[in-house]
Parts: structure tokens; C-alpha cells; sequence
């Protein structure tokens, strides 16, 4: 598997199909005999403005992490283990709630979107 | 940078040339053309009670509208020699004449008058035929 | 029935993108202008966006992910966030334009100011979007859009000149008072009309928010083969009506009452009547379209979640970026900027963007991690190549033909 091609920037969607985010960014760790293996997922603008770089990237994670209001202003950490399988999208074993809702995402829903009347009504 | 600065303002501010003075009526004349052609085919089509009034009001406003838009474009300009001024004394009439006949074909379906309705029609396509050959010979 | 009705995503897909206000005006214009000289770029935009829609189509009901994820997984963050802003911006400038054009089509029908009805209707259109299933809203707004079809009664009932529009179909280039640089702006302007990038948004995203599957090929096929030419029928329809009226007289066409008034002319009021219904039904249809692939965009490509199949609750994001979206579409209304301007603006642009959105989707759909055994075929692929070269030649051209011509003039 190629990491740049078959895993970064794809969809990642969790155990009932909740869009949860990209993937950004990659952490990568070394086994003991020296082989580098993908340890992590990492989700949120700040991972994705580091990797556009240049100055717009810069904002871009500059946002991210002045959007955090509590917590530290880091991307969302998906440990290679909880990823089921790799296809047209990142298949998650768990589901979203047990993952951090985006900062953004968390304001919006607070502060726009959930006043509106029927902002809790199911799904279309 | 200074240098393209000074050519954009002094293309803005230059006078203009005969050329350019007569392209704008032809674009002017043009749209005259297409807004009388639209208020006649409009108000035939009211007058054989094929339409109804909120249709026919808008869009003979719009025509109305535009010949404004046009006459007022080639008003505003600087005549720059005799022969433009010439262009300009046989076109502002004319598009006069419509804006006044495309107003009472307005006037006329909002009243349900007709007879001026009616005139208003004949007028126009005299008018039409007109700027038609003014665009001919502007070509 | 069910049958009959399965193809409404098409058909809402086809009636509000391909004829929507952009349309309406553009090919009365070119009809006017032209005669049918031009007839044949819309046979040409008609067969790239079947191509292309098909594709996103399949690789949508196969693996579940619309166009825009594949735009950031084969181009990569960077070009695809180029390809987002362009993409979005047209998107908006379609969503301004078409609340434009249906309070220009209620002002027809009522005569007061087109203005007036813009936050009316601004506002109707975020309930529709906030509260309508997706099914019914496709199908009310799809269905009522054949009312377009009065353009085709209307051709046939003007007893056109058949010969000399067959005439005009047959021969290359621009008639007399007309030079290349104008032929080939309006030519671009149709292709890029028919190939607009938020038809294959919306396309791609309705097929996953209506759970297609690969049980739902054929279904899918049927959508795009029967939505698309019957958009571009009823574009040469009204591209046919201005050549019979207006052509002969040299007059030119930029309001909608004037695309109207053949019809009127040849079916009287009844026909007025229903022609207005279309053009409300296919605008509104069309800023449907465009306020959802607004959000689709903007959410696909940072991944979140997106749709009507969750609670808005759960969509925040995306909910926002819809309704700032028609906010801004409103605002530039007010300023007074002409709907039909704005549209003329955003077929130029988006005929800049379109190689960005279509060379993913050919990639991807010769993939078999995504596709299995349905990546495309030989002659797909042949058809899919040719078309992007066309794209490519279309977007170089589009800017220094606009510069050049004014506009068109």
C-alpha cells in the first residue's frame, strides 16, 4: 500500500457510514528493526495547512487551532488500529461519537445551525 | 507599473475618434433595433389578445429600457468632428421617436386603449424600418 | 410508475443544469444571433455531459463517493483546493444568477420588480433546502421543468423554414454582421453551458444521498441518457424558436420575456402561462442544484459530513456553508447586478474550471480499486480523452475570447 496514493486524502467514514473527516495527514512510526509503519490518521485543517503549506496553509491551521475553544488545538488522532479496511473510503471499527467532534463542526452546531427549528429532525 | 497606470487613465480620459464615436452608435442602433423589434412583436401579440398584461408590461418596459440605456449613451458622448455630429443628428430622432412610441404602447395595453395601441404598432414598424437601414449603412 | 419516476434525478439534474437561466438566455441569444448555426455545440455538449456524468454516476453508485472526494484524492490537497475556490465561485455566481431568474420569471407573471421578489425567494429556497426530502423535492421540481416542452410545440407551431435552418445547422462559421471571435465566444459559452461542473456535483451527490448502488446502473444510465438529451432537445427548442423570430428581424435577445414571446405569439396565453411555470420550475430547480453543490463542494473536500440523509444537526458545517452561500447569492443580487450578466460571467469562468473537474473523474473511473469490473470501456475511454482535449481547447480559449469580443458584443 502507498501511503500518498492509496491513503491520504481519502474519505474516512465510521462503523454507520458518518463522513468523519480526511485524511490529512499521517503519523508515521518505527518498528523496532527500523521499518517505518503508518501509526496514526490525523484529521482537521491543521494537518491539511501544513501540508498545503505556503502561507495559505499557514491560515488554514491557524484557524483550525483558534477555533478550539477547550482542549488542545490539535488534529483529531485515529490510531491505525481502529481503521477496518481501506477501499474507496477509510472504514473505522468504531463509531464517531466515541472520536472528538471538530471544533468548527461543535461551534456551529451550538451556535447557528442547532437553533434553527427542526435542526433535530431525522434525517432526509 | 506607473507607466500602465498613466496608459489605462489616459485611454479613459482620451477623445475620441470618429471610429470609436461611430461604433458606439452602431452597438446604440443595434440595441434600438432589437428593443423596437421586441415592444412591436410584443404588442402585436397583446393586441390579438395572445398574452396577458404583467408579461406584456415587462417586457415592454424592458424594451423601453434599453432604448434609454441606448439613447443615453450616445447623448453623453463628445462628438469628436462634423461627420459624427451628422450621425448623431439623424439617430438621436429616431431613437427618440421609439422611446416615445415604445412608451405609448405601454400606456396603451395598461389602458386597454386600442386604438392608440394599435397606432403605437404602426409606428413602430416604421421606426424599425428606419434604424434598420441606419444599422445597414453603419455596417 | 416507479419505473418512470426513478429517472427524476436526471431529469431534475438535466432541467435545472442544462436549461437553466444561463440557458434560457443563452441559446435564445445565440438562436437570435445565429440562426442554427450553433445548433451543433449543444449536440456536442449534450454527448461530453452524458460521457462524464455517466462516469461520476457509476463510480458514485459503485463506491459511494461523489465527484469532489475524487478531486482531492487524484489531484491532491493543493490543486484541488485551486479547483474548490474556482469551483465554488462559479457555483455561487450560477446559485446569485438563478435567484435572479426565478424572480425574473415571477416578475413576468405578476410585473412587480424582479428585486422585490429576491429575498422571497432567497428565503423559499433555504426552506425547500432546510425541510424537503430530497425525492420529493427532485421530483416536483423535475417534473414541473417538462413544462419546457411548450418550446417544442411552440417550434413545430411557427412552421419553421426547415430547409434554411438545416442550411444554417450544416455550415461552419458565422453568418454575415458576425465575425469568428463572437461565433467562438458564444460557442464556448454553450459548451460550457452544457458542461457546467455543478451538474456533475449535483449528479454525483444525489446518487449517493438516494443510496444507488451497483444494483442501480441501469437506473443511473437511464437518468443520463434520457435527462441529458432532453435538456439539450429543449435548448435547441428555444435556440429554434428565436432563429424563426427573431433572426429574420436582426433582433437581438437579453431578457427572458423575449425567450417567452414566441411561444406566446404561437400558443397565446395558455402557452405564456405554462412557459412561465417552466422557466420558475427549471431556475428554481437549478438553484436548488446550485445552493446543495455549494455545500457538496466545500464539505467533500475537507470531508465532512454532508446531505439530507442526517440530521442537520449533524451536518453543521455543511448547513452553514449552504446557507452563507445563498446569503451571499442574495447580497450580490442587491447590489443591482444584472442576473443575466452575472450568468454570462459564471459560463465563462466555469469554462476555465471545467478540466480541473473532469480529468479526475476519467482517472478514477478507470480505477479498479473503485470500480471492480465496471472501470470504463475502450470507447468510453476514446470518447473521455477526445472530450478532455475539447475541455482543455475551451478553457484556454474562454478568457481571451471574452476580452476580445466584449463580452461577445
Amino acid at each position: 500500500m502507498r501511503i500518498d496514493f492509496d491513503l491520504l486524502d481519502r474519505q474516512i467514514v465510521d462503523l454507520d457510514g458518518y463522513l468523519v473527516g480526511k485524511a490529512d495527514d499521517v503519523e508515521l512510526g518505527v518498528t523496532e528493526d527500523g521499518r517505518p509503519f503508518v501509526a496514526a490518521i490525523l484529521v482537521g485543517q491543521h494537518a491539511l495547512g501544513k501540508r498545503i503549506g505556503g502561507l495559505l496553509g499557514r491560515c488554514m491551521a491557524a484557524v483550525a487551532r483558534r477555533l478550539h475553544t477547550t482542549g488542545d488545538p490539535r488534529p483529531l488522532r485515529i490510531p491505525i488500529d481502529r481503521v477496518a479496511d481501506v477501499g474507496s473510503a477509510i472504514r473505522l471499527n468504531v463509531r464517531q461519537e466515541l472520536l472528538d467532534t471538530p471544533a468548527l463542526e461543535l461551534w456551529l452546531r451550538d451556535n447557528v445551525i442547532g437553533h434553527i427549528p427542526g435542526a433535530t429532525d431525522a434525517g432526509q | 507599473m506607473g507607466a500602465v497606470l498613466l496608459a489605462v487613465v489616459l485611454i479613459g480620459v482620451w477623445p475620441l475618434t470618429t471610429g470609436q464615436y461611430r461604433s458606439t452608435v452602431e452597438t446604440s442602433v443595434q440595441d434600438a433595433v432589437s428593443s423596437v423589434g421586441t415592444a412591436r412583436l410584443a404588442g402585436q401579440t397583446a393586441l390579438r389578445g395572445k398574452a396577458f398584461p404583467p408579461y406584456e408590461s415587462t417586457v415592454v418596459e424592458d424594451a423601453r429600457k434599453a432604448v434609454v440605456t441606448a439613447t443615453s449613451d450616445i447623448a453623453s458622448l463628445e462628438v469628436p468632428d462634423q461627420d459624427s455630429a451628422q450621425l448623431r443628428d439623424e439617430v438621436l430622432p429616431l431613437l427618440q421617436d421609439s422611446v416615445r412610441l415604445i412608451g405609448d404602447l405601454g400606456a396603451g395595453l395598461d389602458d386597454d386603449d386600442r386604438a392608440a395601441a394599435d397606432a403605437a404598432v404602426t409606428g413602430l414598424v416604421s421606426v424599425g424600418d428606419r434604424l434598420a437601414g441606419v444599422l445597414e449603412g453603419l455596417r | 410508475m416507479k419505473r418512470l419516476l426513478a429517472v427524476t434525478l436526471g431529469i431534475l439534474t438535466a432541467i435545472g443544469g442544462f436549461v437553466d437561466i444561463g440557458d434560457l438566455v443563452a441559446n435564445s441569444e445565440t438562436g437570435a444571433r445565429f440562426g442554427m448555426r450553433l445548433a451543433w455545440v449543444v449536440l456536442v455538449g449534450v454527448v461530453g455531459i452524458c460521457v462524464y456524468a455517466e462516469m461520476a454516476g457509476r463510480v458514485a453508485a459503485i463506491s459511494g463517493r461523489p465527484v469532489f472526494d475524487l478531486v482531492r484524492e487524484r489531484l491532491g490537497p493543493r490543486v484541488a483546493l485551486a479547483n474548490l475556490a474556482g469551483s465554488y465561485l462559479v457555483t455561487l455566481l450560477t446559485l446569485s444568477a438563478e435567484i435572479g431568474g426565478v424572480a425574473l420569471a415571477i416578475q413576468l407573471a405578476t410585473s412587480v420588480h424582479y428585486l422585490l421578489w429576491v429575498p422571497i425567494v432567497a428565503f423559499v429556497l433555504w426552506v425547500v433546502l432546510w425541510r424537503v426530502k430530497f425525492e420529493p423535492m427532485e421530483r416536483v421540481f423535475g417534473l414541473t421543468g417538462l413544462a419546457l416542452v411548450v418550446f417544442v410545440v411552440a417550434f413545430i407551431a411557427l412552421d419553421p423554414p426547415w430547409t434554411q435552418l438545416a442550411d444554417q445547422a450544416t455550415t461552419f462559421g458565422p453568418p454575415q454582421h458576425e465575425d469568428w471571435g463572437t461565433y467562438g465566444f458564444f460557442a464556448v459559452a454553450l459548451f460550457a453551458a452544457a458542461m457546467t461542473p455543478y451538474e456533475v456535483f449535483f449528479f454525483s451527490s444525489g446518487a449517493v444521498e438516494e443510496n444507488w448502488s451497483a444494483r442501480d446502473l441501469t437506473t443511473e444510465r437511464v437518468n443520463v441518457f434520457v435527462g441529458f438529451p432532453l435538456g439539450g432537445l429543449l435548448s435547441l427548442a428555444i435556440m429554434g424558436c428565436a432563429a424563426v423570430v427573431y433572426e429574420p428581424a436582426g433582433i437581438h435577445v437579453d431578457t427572458l420575456g423575449q425567450t417567452a414571446l414566441p411561444v406566446a405569439m404561437t400558443l397565446g396565453k395558455l402557452g405564456l402561462a405554462v412557459v412561465i411555470l417552466g422557466f420558475f420550475a427549471a431556475t428554481f430547480g437549478a438553484a436548488l442544484e446550485t445552493g446543495l453543490s455549494a455545500g457538496y463542494t466545500v464539505a467533500q473536500y475537507f470531508g465532512w459530513q454532508w446531505g439530507k440523509l442526517v440530521r442537520p444537526r449533524q451536518a453543521a458545517r455543511f448547513h452553514t456553508v449552504v446557507l452563507v452561500s445563498i446569503l451571499l447569492g442574495v447580497a450580490l443580487l442587491l447590489t443591482t447586478a444584472d442576473p443575466i450578466a452575472v450568468t454570462e460571467y459564471s459560463l465563462v469562468f466555469s469554462a476555465v474550471a471545467l478540466p480541473l473537474t473532469y480529468l479526475p473523474i476519467l482517472v478514477v473511473a478507470n480505477d479498479r480499486d473503485y470500480l471492480g469490473d465496471k472501470v470504463n470501456s475502450r470507447f468510453t475511454n476514446v470518447l473521455g480523452v477526445s472530450y478532455l482535449v475539447v475541455i482543455l481547447v475551451v478553457a484556454v480559449a474562454a478568457v481571451p475570447l471574452m476580452i476580445l469580443t466584449g463580452m461577445g458584443g
